[in-house]
């Protein structure tokens, strides 16, 4: 047991990825989004979806990295997030995919500065996607995106967040 | 008769449902409304994809006497029992016997 941490914190990188899933699962027609893919959200899925998931988003946090060491106090990072957005098999299921893509967009301009119960203080980079479509059984296409969530903590604490 | 000929005589009796592999199945090609009755072979073996994540799914495909759909082609219709299956992918093997990939889209 870590000594220095009482036990009722969690650690900064879980409470990003937590609300970055909460994220992704308002994405639902009833919040005024075009898709209802919020419905299915996998947080590191790691068997393969089967059709019943569909459409459905994987979300992955592959990985951390430093922005700017120079204060040595509060370091900026950034968490890379890898997502996959697949819609259902159908013929339309490219121009789907877009929809869902467009939710996601604006799910992400909605959640600059991601919150949770306290504020976290991050902000949002898109990386950047591709589509993928493949037709040998059914049409099935999917959206591969990449963004990155920016944020500040004290230098090697990983349960405080900074401004 | 030839050897082909005498292959293509014996491949009916593959696909023949009664004594063979074959169910009974409609097609009707693209662009038409007839459907024709044909005896076909059906699998549908496991596939799994990648778009973005892994998808399992499974590849339909069908196999039939060339003699019988000579002329099969993409957008053609296969209908097996109230399923209807649009083709993808005709193959003749040069022997008596067709494959093709289907979608249920």
């Amino acid at each position: 047991m870590n000594p220095q941490v009482p036990p009722v914190f969690t650690n900064l990188r879980q409470r990003i990825f937590d609300a970055v899933v909460e994220g992704f699962r308002s994405i639902l027609t009833a919040n005024n989004y075009e898709t209802n893919v919020g419905a299915n959200v996998f947080p590191w899925k790691s068997d393969a979806l089967a059709e019943s998931d569909l459409p459905g988003i994987v979300i992955r946090d592959v990985g951390v990295e430093p922005v700017d060491t120079s204060s040595g106090v509060c370091v900026a990072y950034r968490m890379r997030f890898e997502v996959a957005l697949v819609p259902s098999r159908s013929v339309d299921s490219p121009a789907y995919a877009r929809k869902i893509w467009a939710d996601v967009i604006t799910m992400l301009g909605l959640n600059r500065i991601w919150r949770d119960t306290e504020r976290l203080n991050m902000t949002t980079e898109y990386a950047g996607d591709e589509m993928r479509v493949d037709e040998k059984a059914g049409t099935f296409s999917g959206i591969f995106i990449r963004f990155f969530v920016l944020f500040k903590m004290k230098s090697l604490d990983p349960y405080i967040a900074t401004p | 008769m030839t050897m082909l000929e005498q292959a293509e005589a014996d491949v009916a009796t593959f696909f023949d449902p009664t004594v063979g592999f074959g169910i009974a199945a409609t097609f009707t090609r693209a662009g038409e409304v007839t459907a024709n009755p044909i005896n076909v072979s059906f699998d549908k073996a496991f596939s799994k994809l990648d778009v973005g994540a892994d998808v399992e799914t499974s590849q339909d495909q069908c196999a039939f006497r060339t003699a019988d759909w000579p002329d099969c082609a993409q957008g053609d219709t296969l209908t097996i029992g109230t399923t209807a299956y649009t083709v993808m992918d005709p193959q003749p093997d040069g022997l008596g016997v067709s494959v093709c990939t289907l979608t249920e889209d």
